[in-house]
């Protein structure tokens, strides 16, 4: 499902000498690299919850996917790093789930995936090796940062940590007392926190600190607050 | 029967009464002899009037010879702890006239070997809930142990009919005559507005009954304790004591006292100021509300009716048919919201045949004066609130069929024509019909894919349910009562206290304080579904406030209220209580103005927060609900604007930091009929009204349970919010009956869209006063100090984030 609209103006920020893009899609351009980062994505989520008779339309694996495309397609990007959380659960590993990752892959053969195990991933068994995806236990380091999937987990040394799991989301508040919710890219002292990639995801509110830097995603556009 | 055995019995009957020195109220009488002529019907009359006896001697003369064997009379009670009191109400009975009969209780609080015991051999008089009855039609052999049923009572049917508890109850209904076509209802029901209704509604389709009023006459005394002065009498706020010493004093002059109050928090608070205040009667006063464990309940119950306790302060939950003989004297803290919850709470009272029921109104802050004067004059025009019964929640279908497949199978045309000649699903269409099919056993519509979805199979003809799991799931999420997640109280040293919602516990940190069941505790954490406390010495700063009900003034005491403010413009102060909040009115009028009947009161007015309109209808906070929703939007589409708003049952405000155009609003038809049916569905998506109501449907749905006890892993992974499930659905099944079922709920329920439509009706009659006060007058000032608001926007979530300067939450520091 690629729009029409123009494109949006990415937000890039300065972490650790490195300039990062905050895309609205919910992933992070690494450009000196020609990486993206993304997490969270919980395939087969919906397919889990078929399976045990909980009714989730199907439709939202699909348009995952085709973010997921449309985010490499304009890009110059060689290496797609997945922080954790691939998959949702081993009853939603169903063969049209399956299918479907293969078809992706097969469009974009040439990209390297990593994926950092998250806590879903790991009950999901092995991940097929057709998808061609490596698979790294606790972190990944990519000078100068630490990949991982859980942000209160320390890695060896003293590296920025960048990660997922949270599902965060910042409450805004306004004059006139209103509140409203949206997906964000959070940052920390020492880790930052990326917005879940998938469809069927929710999202937990974070409290941030003052020194905290927070994004959120509305409509398609990365707004800092 | 024969007429000659008919007056034998009801004989049999008078007998024993005389033998005990009483003589039945006419009313009984008739209620046995139209059971023993086979009619079915409803009885209204006061608590405390015999309703019991009258109900249940009918199947007792009945029994006639025959074989005993099996279940014979359905109790059915909306409240689990209504159960005991009827259990040995009708035990005694059974022994005089049913001596072979066992009378036994079922509900959620039912040991797993009595149930098991039960399956086995079911007694002849089965005291239920809803949600129990509904569970034993889940099980396979559900028509062999309730076919030989040929009586119901519904007790508190005035109470469930507006529910869709009452829903199951009428779905239940309907399979029960659908086994065994001779069985005879009998609703129980407390004073209601619309009486014929709630008849037919419980007699389903095509049968016929009887109302039967308990005819017993009753004097009520309302009256109020008036603030000394009025001058120094607060505003606004639910939370104030300042009349504590009235209430005393009150309490002193009377021998058992029922303190009502409106919300969980609020009963919390009168209990400790009164027990600060007379530390002598610690011991002798308690709390009772719904959150507080059942032990505690039940031991309150107990001290009330032996007479022990001196003042107990309560909410709603000893609103429903308690009898507490000891009790001579009711008070009401804050305005009584609607007529016939004054009249049932001053029933509590003055239990005796001749005595008076008195009840006894405070005031919390000026303007309850004028609720109180308005429901005394309620009271005395006999306009008691209507309860409306719901048509064709999808919900409660789908969780029908689901028991029903489970309980033996069904055959699709056959549960059809069952489920029609309940009055709830009389008008259900062929479509509806088929989705709710569809949704049970593919998921949704066929036309949208849900693979791996198979709950209820078709078989040979038959649908069931074939998975063991699904049965578990399923019996453990029935039920329809839905509240914000419950979370248990408990001491970090054993004992459990009671439960919280979720949203409140959440809310707490470590070494916060809350009062809870009259006693001061410290919280630890939240853990498990548990909110570990310790019990505190002395109480420091603020009291947390909880949810539990905001209740809406209801439509007949909005009228009566409009009334009074009428004769308050011009210049008549008929009560004591308008005659004490004559000062304040006058400042209103001063300020502003008083709104008479024909009139609709606009305030303007700016401060350092933005832009205010105050908006005066008068129509109870639910369709002001509506009301500022729509204005909201009506005026957002003629200028670019972001309205917040926030209402109490005088009014609303629509707050924005750009002066809306009043005027020109009025006059462009921001009260037309016209567009309405349009206008009033987008301004509820936006202010998201339905995806909050989608919560209940979810549950009820069965899309979201609260999980199984001691939930592991992989049931985690199945679960997700049901406001995600409403997006999901609006994004890839939009057709989905249950998003629709959301949109009318909000309508119907929650807005009272009917109301709404007559209430715009009246303002667009009504002439337009528009004042601009420099002060936040009497009228608006309790709205603008209430917090819980709601936003509606014509401009684009991006601008205004950038626009408004909206600033994000963080940390303190």
């Amino acid at each position: 499902m690629k729009g029409v609209e123009p494109e949006p103006e990415p937000v890039t920020i300065r972490l650790e000498g490195q300039e990062l893009e905050l895309l609205p899609e919910k992933a992070i351009y690494w450009r000196r690299k020609e990486t993206l980062l993304i997490a969270d994505l919980h395939l087969g989520k919906a397919a889990a919850f078929r399976s045990h008779n909980v009714p989730v339309p199907s439709g939202t694996t699909e348009e995952t996917l085709a973010r997921l495309s449309s985010c490499l397609d304009f890009r110059a990007i060689r290496r797609l790093i997945v922080l954790g959380d691939l998959l949702h659960a081993k009853a939603g590993l169903t063969p049209t789930l399956i299918d479907a990752l293969a078809r992706w892959r097969d469009i974009h053969d040439r990209l390297d995936i990593t994926l950092v195990l998250g806590n879903h991933d790991r009950l999901c068994g092995t991940i097929p090796a057709s998808l061609r995806i490596d698979c790294c236990e606790d972190s990944l380091t990519s000078p100068p940062f630490c990949l991982q999937h859980d942000p209160a987990a320390l890695c060896g040394d003293d590296r920025y940590r960048i990660a997922g799991h949270l599902h965060p989301a910042a409450r805004l508040t306004g004059l006139g007392k209103q509140t409203r919710q949206f997906p964000c890219f959070w940052f920390r002292r020492n880790v930052a926190v990326l917005p879940a990639f998938g469809e069927f995801t929710g999202s937990s509110i974070v409290q941030a600190a003052p020194s905290d830097r927070v994004f959120v995603i509305v409509e398609k556009r990365v707004i800092k607050v | 029967m024969t007429a000659r055995e008919i007056e034998d019995a009801v004989g049999r009957a008078h007998a024993w009464f005389s033998d005990l020195g009483w003589t039945p109220f006419e009313y009984q009488s008739t209620v046995w002899r139209r059971f023993l002529k086979g009619e079915s019907g409803l009885v209204h009359s006061a608590t405390g009037s015999g309703k019991t006896l009258a109900a249940i001697l009918g199947p007792m003369l009945a029994k006639g010879a025959e074989d005993l064997q099996g279940l014979r009379v359905l109790w059915i009670t909306p409240l689990r702890a209504l159960s005991h009191d009827t259990e040995r109400a009708l035990r005694e009975a059974a022994s005089v006239f049913a001596p072979e009969w066992r009378v036994e209780t079922r509900t959620g609080d039912t040991p797993s070997s009595v149930k098991a015991k039960q399956a086995k051999e079911m007694p002849q008089i089965l005291v239920t809930t809803p949600e129990s009855l509904n569970l034993l039609l889940s099980y396979p052999h559900s028509r062999s142990s309730l076919s030989a049923v040929d009586c119901v009572i519904v007790d508190e049917w005035h109470e469930l009919m507006s529910s869709k508890r009452g829903v199951q109850t009428e779905l239940a209904l309907a399979r029960l005559r659908m086994w065994n076509p001779d069985v005879r209802t009998w609703g129980l029901s407390a004073t209601l507005g619309n009486l014929p209704e709630a008849l037919t509604v419980l007699m389903g389709i095509g049968r016929k009954g009887s109302l039967v009023t308990g005819d017993v006459p009753k004097h009520i005394v309302i009256d109020t304790l008036l603030p000394e002065s009025i001058e120094r009498f607060p505003w606004a706020g639910h939370l104030g004591v300042k009349m504590l010493p009235q209430v005393i004093e009150a309490i002193e002059s009377s021998c058992s006292c029922l303190v009502f109050t409106n919300t969980r928090s609020q009963t919390e608070i009168w209990h400790q100021a009164i027990v600060t205040a007379r530390p002598d009667w610690k011991g002798v006063g308690e709390t009772h509300h719904g959150s507080l464990d059942r032990g505690v309940r039940d031991a309150v119950e107990l001290g009330i009716k032996s007479g022990r306790l001196r003042c107990v302060v309560c909410t709603s939950s000893l609103d429903l048919g308690v009898d507490f003989s000891p009790v001579d004297r009711v008070l009401q803290v804050g305005s009584p919201k609607g007529v016939a919850r004054l009249l049932q709470r001053a029933g509590s009272s003055g239990h005796q045949p001749g005595s008076v029921s008195r009840i006894t109104c405070v005031p919390t802050f000026a303007l309850e004066l004028i609720d109180i004067s308005a429901t005394r004059q309620g009271a005395i025009d006999g306009r008691i609130e209507k309860r409306a019964s719901l048509s064709t929640p999808l919900d409660v279908l789908a969780q029908h069929c689901v028991t029903v497949a489970l309980g033996g199978g069904f055959a699709k045309n056959e549960l059809l024509a069952e489920v029609r000649t309940s009055h709830a699903y009389a008008t259900l269409t062929d479509g509806e019909w088929q989705w709710t099919l569809d949704f049970v056993m593919r998921g949704g519509s066929s036309l949208k894919a849900y693979p791996e979805y198979h709950k209820v199979i078709e078989v040979d003809g038959v649908c069931r349910v074939d998975d063991r799991k699904i049965g578990l799931r399923h019996r453990l999420s029935i039920g329809t009562i839905v509240s914000d997640a419950a979370v248990q109280v408990q001491y970090v040293h054993g004992g459990q206290l009671g439960s919280v919602e979720e949203s409140f516990a959440s809310r707490l940190l470590a070494g916060d304080q809350f009062l809870f069941g009259g006693t001061i505790l410290e919280f630890v954490r939240l853990r498990e579904m548990t909110c570990w406390v310790r019990r505190a010495k002395k109480l420091k700063g603020a009291v947390p406030r909880w949810m539990g009900g905001r209740l809406p003034l209801s439509n007949e005491l909005a009228q009566s209220l409009r009334e009074r403010l009428d004769e308050a413009a011009r210049g008549v102060f008929a009560s004591p209580e308008m005659a004490k909040v004559k000062p304040l009115l006058e400042v209103q009028g001063r300020w502003s103005a008083i709104p008479k009947a024909n009139e609709l009161l606009i305030e303007e007015h700016q401060s350092r927060e933005g832009h205010h309109l105050f908006i005066f209808p008068f129509e109870g906070r639910l369709v002001h609900e509506g009301l500022a929703a729509l204005f909201a939007y009506r005026i957002s589409r003629r200028q670019a604007i972001t309205f917040s708003m926030a209402m109490n049952d005088y009014g609303f405000e629509l707050l924005s930091n750009e002066k809306a155009d009043v005027h020109d609003a009025v006059e462009s038809g921001l009260f037309a009929k016209a567009g309405l049916l349009e206008d009033i569905p987008a301004s509820l998506n936006a202010a998201e009204m339905a995806r909050r109501q989608f919560r209940e449907i979810a549950r009820v749905a069965g899309l979201v349970f609260q999980g199984y006890p001691g939930s592991n892993k992989s049931a985690r992974q199945i679960q997700a919010s049901s406001g995600l499930f409403y997006d999901v659905f609006t994004k890839y099944d939009p057709t989905n009956l249950l998003l629709d079922q959301a949109r009318r709920e909000v309508l119907e329920r929650q807005l009272e869209a009917s109301r709404l439509v007559q209430s715009l009706e009246r303002l667009s009659r009504s002439r337009i006063l528009i004042t601009a006060p420099s002060h936040p007058s009497p009228l608006a000032f309790p709205i603008l100090v209430d917090r819980l608001r709601q936003t509606v926007s014509s401009e684009r979530v991006g601008t205004r984030i950038e626009r408004m300067a909206l600033k994000l939450e963080r940390e303190a520091g």
